[in-house]
Order: structure tokens, then C-alpha cells, then sequence
């Protein structure tokens, strides 16, 4: 059925996304899932989807036009905002269990400006039809972050920094993060009603895979900000971490698929108040 | 002053489940750093449980403690306490730690005035907790473990299987030593409506316990969830606990040492009895005890399973096993007698008596042929049976829901279902206790004075629908019984 349709009703569209199993999908949103709307600017490159809190904390997910099996746009960029929740409760629309038998197939088309986003799912001969509306797509923040201004770079297995996160002091109102050349290299600090926590990790330890810092910089960030980040490094099996002049935290989070493709999530948080930069 | 130590990781282990026992029982942990070890306490916010753990300087890798001040013309020894939540943040995920932890470090920061918990991890990943701290008294106990003339040790699995069987919600536990048999009954409070709650009791014999020293019999209650607390410790260390204590009043004292590197002492205050009713209770006991063994002199043939020398109770728990051989007479005998152990001592006195006159005018043969189909039920029937007898003076009144049988016994322990006397009839216990409760009406009847109300199961709900149909031919014929013998019984509505 979806392949009749293929000729006739896709002229009409301006982009036609079609993949196999649409978990690869919903599970990447999943992790910036933190707010209920999304903006969703889809490219010749691929989809990214944007959330965004309190216009300090940045979260986008980028799922390649590779992922797709099939993937026609009609646009150079195409906009739109849409209701996160809703989108991926009609991709998880038969159920959020990871059988690898069970594969539910995705069609996602867009009719332009003001057209609803269609999903087409289909699990074992059953089909889904999801017509969601779309709003008018807000200016999402330009956080200006650019290779030139980092700072301090450094690349992480993700597993140690699983257990420092899913720890973090909940009566810390601030992370910390500490990275200078020197030691103790790398630290995430919380301040508690307890007393203080720190969690250290040499720059020479077996999870560090590449360690760039150049400055000692120590930057405060919101925790309430970065707790939806733990979704995006469950996740994910590798982390970057960089910090620009300003103090500007970008976190990316790579991300395997179930078919073993490759996607990129993205955290960017502005600090949380004035710190002198200078270690 | 200053303090160091090191934990090697495989110390870890029980330093953090030391920890995590003492955060059961405490919201405070009380720090002592001292020459001979470093004390961690805590008592709970009625002071009603007390626990210090001490630990050598040899469990540690480095003990480090120079507390002696030159100045100060005392000893003066470092103390102070942390909130309990902000330690445990340190030691929460203890199967992490197991994993990932190589060894831990405890300092004191005098500068910033923390108490520093350092844990070095795999791949070089350094955790540190800087703790707050409050000065404080040094916490101790008074009570004299060596002075008491009950001391029992036996290996930690045996009591934790043994408090298995009790509720979660059960507050207290009642500990019934004697010279030949050891029992835990669940307690009541007088406010619970003992019509509408499970009674369990669990039997072990001495020679389940690596040391059995009896000088006082006694019954001393105490609180579960704390023993609970100190069993988690116990069990995985697995080393020896051994309970110091008296009598009711007295303070219970559980040790477990860990060959000498380390020792966990937990004092838990037990609740003080009425004088007079421990004697009562002794002398209840004796009797019961004497015909009991009556019993199971008489029915020795009968035995499987345990050994003979065990007291009655214990002999309930093996007549579950004969259940299924179908013995139940002996079962009845025993476990009337057990049940009723832990029930008042007046009522006991009694019961007894009337209990044991029971078990000489068996039936064998109407017993038999009732008691082969319902193995699972006689056993409790049983001790509902004498629960019932017991509830009748006690104000509890057994025969309510029907029993729901084996299902939640394990070999040796009983658990008192309310039931009604018609199950338990059916059970051919009844034929067995009907004419002993004529012969001891009149002592029933004394006691039966002060019993007020007495519940009436509604037939709907008895278990003979379930188990066995042969149950309500049986009916009749108990509710007969039962007019002669439990007048209050409105069993026999039915």
C-alpha cells in the first residue's frame, strides 16, 4: 500500500523520509526530550531537531540523511515546529519494546509551511496513520560556538561519567567542572547540604581518549539544566567535552543506533554565574 | 590533631554494610577515631537501639591517629557525628563500590573542617566527599554483655531464615528461650485486634546453634526491623552473631566479630513483662512441656525426620513433614502445645492442660482418614485449634477466615491462622480437642469470663470449600462439638 502511494502522493510533498526501523529515531529524541516542543529544520544533510529551556541550555539531535533509506527534499531548508511529546507517542505507537523481530517501519512527509507533519508506521501489516500539526518555528539560540573559542577539549568513554551523573547530589543546586592541564586535570564538583562531592579523572586514565587543555577554567552550570543531559550519555558511548572563553559547556554525545549507524546529540549550556576564568 | 586511615577494597565490603546497618538504626553517625580502632555508633532517636561498630587499626592498610593534644592535660580525643544521609551518599550504591572501588581514604581536614572520604577507582577516577561535621559526645552504651546468663551464637543464615517468615510489617518479635527449644513469635500490641492477625511462631532446637547457654528461661521481646538491620550486616560477613541477654527489661546484646580486625556490637531494648506472669508462663510451660513429651513418647513411632530430643515445637515443624505421611495426631498434641508457648501465661496454664487431656483421648482413626487429606492444614489446623482455644480467653478469637493451609509454612514454623473451629474440625483435630474441652469447661469457663466477644466466621468464608468437601459433611457434627465446648463460638450458625 505505502508503495502505490509512493508516486502519486509524493509529488506533493516537499520532503519524504522513509526508514526501516523507526527506533532508530525515537530513541535518539528520546534523549533530548526534555521539553514538550521541538523545532525541527530538516536539510539535503538531514533532520536536526532542536529543544531548548529557559534560553540557557540547548539541546539537538542530528539524524543524517544515511539513516534514512530513502530521503527526498524538495527545500534547501525546511522549518518547523512541532510538539515533541505527541511526535514521539506516534512513533512509539506500537509499543516501546526493543524486539529486534518486531520492526516498525517509518514514512515521515511534509507538506511545506503550515501542512501537518505524516507519519506512516507499519508493524507486521498493520498501518498507522499520524497527521500532527506543525507551528510556526521560533528562532532557536545561536550559542556561537565555534572550534576557534574552545578552549579546553576533552574525549571520554561515556561509562565512568554515567555513575558521576546518575550520582550527582540532588541538594546541589551546581555542577561544577573543572578542566586544566594540570591537575587534578579533570573534575565535576557538586555542593550539597552534605558537603561537597568531587569526582576527579586523570587525564592519563584508560577513559580518556583525547585530552586538549590549554587554560585551567572552572565553570559553574545549573544542574537543573543539565539533568536532562543524562539521557543523551545513557545512551551514548563516547562524550566530548568543550569550553569556550565565555565559559560555554558543549557537550556531544555519540550515539549508536540498533542498525549500528552513527548519530550525534548536542548540549549546550551557558554557565551559571560570573567565574574568573583563570585557574 | 589529625586522621588518616586507608580501607583496602576488599574491606569495602563490610565497612560499607557496617555503615548501612548503622543507618537503619540512627540518623546520626557518631565518628571516634581512637588508638585502638576507630568507633562508629549510633542509636536511634528513642535511644531504644544502640550500635557500635569498632574496627582495629589492622583492618585498615594505614591508621594513622595522633589525637593525644600535648597541650591539653586529658586525652582528648577526636568525636563528632555526620547527618547519615550525607554518609550514605558516600556508601549508597555498595555494589558499585564492590566493583569499582580499590580503596578508600578517610581524613580529616582541619582547614575547611570536613571529614574527607576519598575513594580511588578504577581507571584512576578519584571520589571525594567532603563531609560536615558536628563535635559531639562520646556515645556509649551502658550494658554489661559478659554479665548475662543467656548466650547464644549460631551463624547468621539461621536467624535470617528464621525472621524470613515474619511479616514485613511486623514491629516486634518475641525470643522464647528455654533450656530445651528456642522460639520466635511474633508480638502483639494490645491495640491490635488479635481476631484479625496472623500469628507466627518458629521453633529451633539448640543443637541448630553453635553455642546454646540457657541460665535464665526467658521472653524477651524486641524490635524486628532493628534485627533485621543487624542481620543484613551479619549475613554478609557471615560470621557468627551471638545474642547476650537476660530477661524481659534487660537489654539484648547481638556481637558478631570479625576475626579480631573488626567487632559490630547492636544493644537493642526489650520490653519489660509483669513479674508474675513469668512465673505463671514457667509453670504453664512445664506442664505442656511434660505432656508433651507424653505425646511424643507415644507417638515416637511415628517420628520422621528431626530428632526426637527437640521440644514440641519443634516436633510441629516435623509433623509437617509426617503430614504427609498423615500424622496428624501427633501434630495436634504438638502443636497446641507450641502455639500456645507464646500466649499469655494465664491462658497458657489453661490451655495446656486442657490441650494435653486433648491429645490422650485422640481418635486415631476418624483422625486419620480426615487428617491424610488435609496434610497441610492439620498441622495449623492444630494451632489454630489452640490459638482458638487461647483467643477464646485471650480475646482472640481464632475462628474467623478459613486457614489458606501449608502454603507459607516452612518445616518448624506455624503460623496461627484465625480459623474457624469448623476447619479445624474438619481437620479430625476437633475430634481430638472436642472432648478434652468438655473435661476442662470448667476451666475454659473461668477464663471465658473475661472473653467478651467472639467473632463468628461467616460460612462463606470457610477454607472447606477449597480443600476438601468431606469438610461440611464434618460441620454438623462440630458445631455440635463446638455448642458443648466453645459456647461463645457462633461457628455453629452454620
Amino acid at each position: 500500500m505505502l508503495s502505490t502511494q509512493h508516486s502519486d502522493d509524493d509529488d506533493q510533498y516537499m520532503l519524504v523520509a522513509r526508514l526501516d526501523n523507526v527506533r532508530n529515531v525515537s530513541t535518539i529524541l528520546k534523549a533530548i526530550h526534555f521539553k514538550d516542543t521541538a523545532t525541527v529544520f530538516a536539510s539535503p544533510m538531514g533532520l536536526k531537531i532542536t529543544v531548548e529551556d529557559a534560553k540557557c541550555v540547548q539541546a539537538n539531535a542530528f539524524i543524517q540523511e544515511a539513516i534514512f533509506h530513502h530521503y527526498v527534499i524538495k527545500e534547501e531548508q525546511l522549518a518547523f515546529k512541532i510538539n515533541l511529546t505527541v511526535l514521539l507517542e506516534c512513533l512509539t505507537i506500537f509499543g516501546s519494546s526493543s524486539m529486534p523481530s518486531a520492526n516498525t517501519s517509518l514514512k515521515m512527509c511534509y507538506a511545506g509551511y503550515g501542512c501537518p507533519l505524516v507519519l506512516m508506521l507499519e508493524e507486521e501489516g498493520v498501518l498507522t496513520d499520524c497527521n500532527i500539526k506543525t507551528l510556526e518555528p521560533d528562532d532557536v539560540l545561536d550559542f556561537d560556538f565555534c572550534s576557534s573559542n574552545v578552549i579546553n577539549k576533552i574525549i571520554m568513554k561515556s561509562e565512568c561519567l554515567k555513575e558521576v551523573f546518575s550520582e550527582l547530589d540532588v541538594t546541589s543546586d551546581i555542577l561544577q567542572i573543572l578542566m586544566s592541564p594540570d591537575q587534578p586535570f579533570l573534575q565535576f564538583s557538586t555542593f550539597g547540604n552534605a558537603g561537597s562531592t568531587h569526582s576527579s579523572f586523570p587525564r592519563d586514565s584508560e577513559m580518556v581518549e583525547s585530552f586538549q587543555c590549554s587554560q585551567t577554567q572552572t565553570n559553574r552550570y545549573k544542574i537543573s539544566l543539565l539533568k536532562p543531559s543524562v539521557k543523551a550519555l545513557a545512551l551514548s558511548t563516547r562524550i566530548s567535552i568543550r569550553t569556550d572563553d565565555r565559559g560555554f559547556l558543549s557537550l556531544q554525545y555519540m550515539i549508536q543506533t540498533e542498525d549500528g549507524q552513527i548519530c550525534f546529540v548536542e548540549y549546550y549550556c551557558s554557565p551559571d554565574e560570573e567565574v574568573d576564568h583563570n585557574g | 590533631m589529625s586522621f588518616k586511615c586507608t580501607i583496602p577494597g576488599v574491606s569495602l565490603k563490610v565497612f560499607g554494610r557496617a555503615i548501612q546497618s548503622l543507618s537503619k538504626i540512627g540518623d546520626e553517625l557518631y565518628f571516634e577515631p581512637r588508638e585502638d580502632g576507630l568507633f562508629l555508633r549510633s542509636v536511634n532517636s528513642c535511644r531504644s537501639a544502640y550500635a557500635c561498630f569498632q574496627f582495629s587499626p589492622s583492618f585498615f592498610n594505614h591508621y594513622v591517629d595522633v589525637s593525644v593534644q600535648e597541650e591539653t592535660e586529658e586525652d582528648e580525643n577526636f568525636r563528632c557525628k555526620i547527618g547519615m544521609k550525607s554518609v550514605m551518599t558516600v556508601f549508597r550504591n555498595l555494589a558499585a563500590i564492590d566493583k569499582t572501588v580499590e580503596k578508600c581514604r578517610i581524613s580529616l581536614n582541619t582547614v575547611e573542617d570536613r571529614l574527607v572520604f576519598q575513594m580511588y577507582c578504577r581507571h584512576g577516577i578519584i571520589k571525594t566527599h567532603k563531609l560536615a561535621f558536628i563535635e559531639c559526645e562520646t556515645l556509649q552504651a551502658v550494658s554489661s554483655k559478659d554479665m548475662c546468663p543467656n548466650k547464644l551464637t549460631s551463624l547468621p543464615k539461621l536467624l535470617c531464615d528464621a525472621v524470613l517468615n515474619f511479616q514485613a510489617n511486623q514491629e516486634e518479635i518475641t525470643l522464647i528461650v528455654r533450656p530445651d527449644f528456642l522460639a520466635l513469635q511474633n508480638y502483639l500490641d494490645d491495640d491490635q485486634d488479635a481476631t484479625k492477625v496472623m500469628r507466627t511462631e518458629l521453633t529451633l532446637s539448640p543443637s541448630e546453634f553453635d553455642q546454646y547457654q540457657v541460665g535464665v528461661d526467658t521472653d524477651i521481646t524486641f524490635c524486628l526491623k532493628e534485627l533485621r538491620a543487624i542481620l543484613s550486616f551479619a549475613d554478609i560477613t557471615n560470621l557468627p552473631v551471638t545474642l547476650h541477654f537476660e530477661g524481659a527489661g534487660r537489654p539484648i546484646t547481638f556481637s558478631i566479630t570479625g576475626d579480631l580486625s573488626y567487632e559490630g556490637n547492636f544493644v537493642l531494648a526489650t520490653l519489660a513483662d509483669a513479674e508474675p506472669s513469668l512465673t505463671q508462663n514457667s509453670q504453664g510451660y512445664k506442664s505442656s512441656k511434660s505432656s508433651r513429651k507424653h505425646q511424643m513418647e507415644r507417638q515416637s513411632s511415628h517420628q520422621n525426620g528431626r530428632t526426637p530430643s527437640v521440644s514440641g515445637k519443634s516436633h510441629q515443624s516435623k509433623t509437617r513433614d509426617e503430614i504427609e505421611i498423615g500424622r496428624p495426631r501427633y501434630t495436634n498434641g504438638n502443636s497446641s502445645l507450641a502455639s500456645n508457648r507464646g500466649v499469655d501465661e494465664e491462658e497458657n496454664l489453661h490451655r495446656t492442660t486442657f490441650i494435653d487431656e486433648n491429645a490422650s483421648i485422640t481418635d486415631p482413626s476418624s483422625f486419620m482418614q480426615h487428617g491424610r487429606d488435609r496434610l497441610g492444614i492439620d498441622n495449623t489446623g492444630t494451632k489454630a485449634d489452640s490459638h482458638c482455644i487461647r483467643g477464646m480467653t485471650n480475646h482472640q478469637v481464632c475462628d474467623t477466615r478459613p486457614h489458606r493451609g501449608g502454603d507459607f509454612h516452612n518445616s518448624g514454623l506455624q503460623s496461627l491462622d484465625n480459623r474457624s473451629r469448623d476447619d479445624l474440625k474438619a481437620e479430625n483435630v476437633g475430634s481430638q480437642i472436642i472432648p478434652v474441652q468438655n473435661a476442662d469447661y470448667s476451666a475454659m469457663d473461668e477464663v471465658e469470663e473475661d472473653e467478651e466477644e467472639v467473632p463468628a466466621t461467616p460460612p462463606s468464608k470457610k477454607f472447606r470449600s477449597v480443600f476438601f468437601g468431606t469438610q461440611s459433611s464434618t460441620q454438623p457434627s462440630q458445631s455440635q462439638n463446638k455448642a458443648e465446648i466453645l459456647a461463645p463460638n457462633s461457628d455453629e450458625d452454620d
